[in-house]
């Protein structure tokens, strides 16, 4: 986009819809950089904003945006769970976009603290996870035993996918058998 | 009153309340309200123009207008196994996995439909 003539063009209502997200992004703990990249506002004022809700300047260097983080234990958990709602939302109501992850992430977020864990995932990371799936860097599989939607890599080379929970349980019946020796 | 006038009553009771609460939720906030309830858009609309005339009506029934959201029985071990733990013992395992089966199972409903 040409970003000379953009503040020419920009809407009112625009304009203050993006601001709203911002603000609700920032309260879930986004950083600048992905604020850049889903509202036209300009840096100075995404900064302002930050500094005013925070109180802080924002954290400066690069986003964590590996792959690999998806695919260990707990994680992969956590991803696929946020993942499942996110799905959900945008094929039942045909929202999109920075909408169904907020509400996604905040649903995601509710449900863990209720009864679970606690969050692992970021709201960065959710962001990235939803770029990396449409991009197909990452896919869901489904598991062979629990029949789960998970998310893996699409490098898998088996073509049988047993999520962590199955294969924990496969593994702990095995070492009963072996002894503790693999 | 016997047992079975008792159960009629305390159904229509029952459907009643769900009614109420199900507009009261589709009304507040529609989007959550669909994945919460798990029905489909289109009984969404209709649940949210009930009037409380027509919500009475409907509810004076023998059967249950709601039924459980999921009805695999992998998931009910799960949400057993995680609620027999003591809560000090709480993995949270068995809640995680109850979440991704129950989150895949609407997926799939979903998909069957489009």
């Amino acid at each position: 986009m040409n970003k000379k003539t953009a503040p020419l063009k920009r809407s009112i209502l625009i304009d203050h819809h993006e601001l709203k997200q911002a603000i609700a992004l920032i309260r879930l703990g986004a950083r600048l950089p992905m604020l850049q990249a889903e509202t036209d506002l300009p840096y100075d004022r995404l900064l302002k904003l930050y500094k005013e809700l925070v109180g802080t300047s924002p954290s400066k260097g690069q986003l964590p945006s590996s792959i690999d983080w998806f695919l260990v234990w707990p994680n992969n958990i956590h991803a696929s769970f946020f993942y499942g709602i996110y799905i959900c939302l945008i094929k039942e109501n045909h929202i999109n976009g920075i909408d169904a992850l907020l509400r996604a992430y905040k649903l995601y977020c509710e449900e863990i603290s209720l009864n679970g864990p606690g969050p692992i995932l970021s709201v960065t990371r959710s962001w990235y996870l939803v770029k990396f799936v449409s991009n197909r860097m990452l896919s869901t599989d489904r598991c062979a035993i629990c029949q789960g939607f998970f998310i893996s890599s699409t490098l898998y080379i088996s073509d049988k996918y047993i999520c962590g929970f199955c294969a924990a349980k496969v593994r702990r019946k095995k070492n009963s058998i072996y002894g503790k020796f693999h | 009153m016997n047992l079975e006038e008792c159960f009629t009553a305390e159904i229509s009771e029952a459907n009643l309340s769900y009614l109420i609460l199900a507009q009261r939720i589709i009304k507040h906030d529609r989007i959550l309200g669909i994945l919460q309830l798990g029905i489909s858009t289109a009984v969404a609309d209709l649940i949210e123009q009930l009037t409380p005339y027509q919500m009475f009506r409907i509810a004076a029934s023998n059967f249950l207008i709601c039924r459980f959201h999921f009805e695999n029985e992998k998931i009910w071990q799960l949400l057993l196994e995680e609620a027999t733990k003591s809560p000090d013992n709480k993995s949270g395992k068995a809640f995680l996995h109850s979440k991704i089966l129950i989150s895949t199972q609407r997926q799939e409903t979903i998909l069957s439909k489009s």
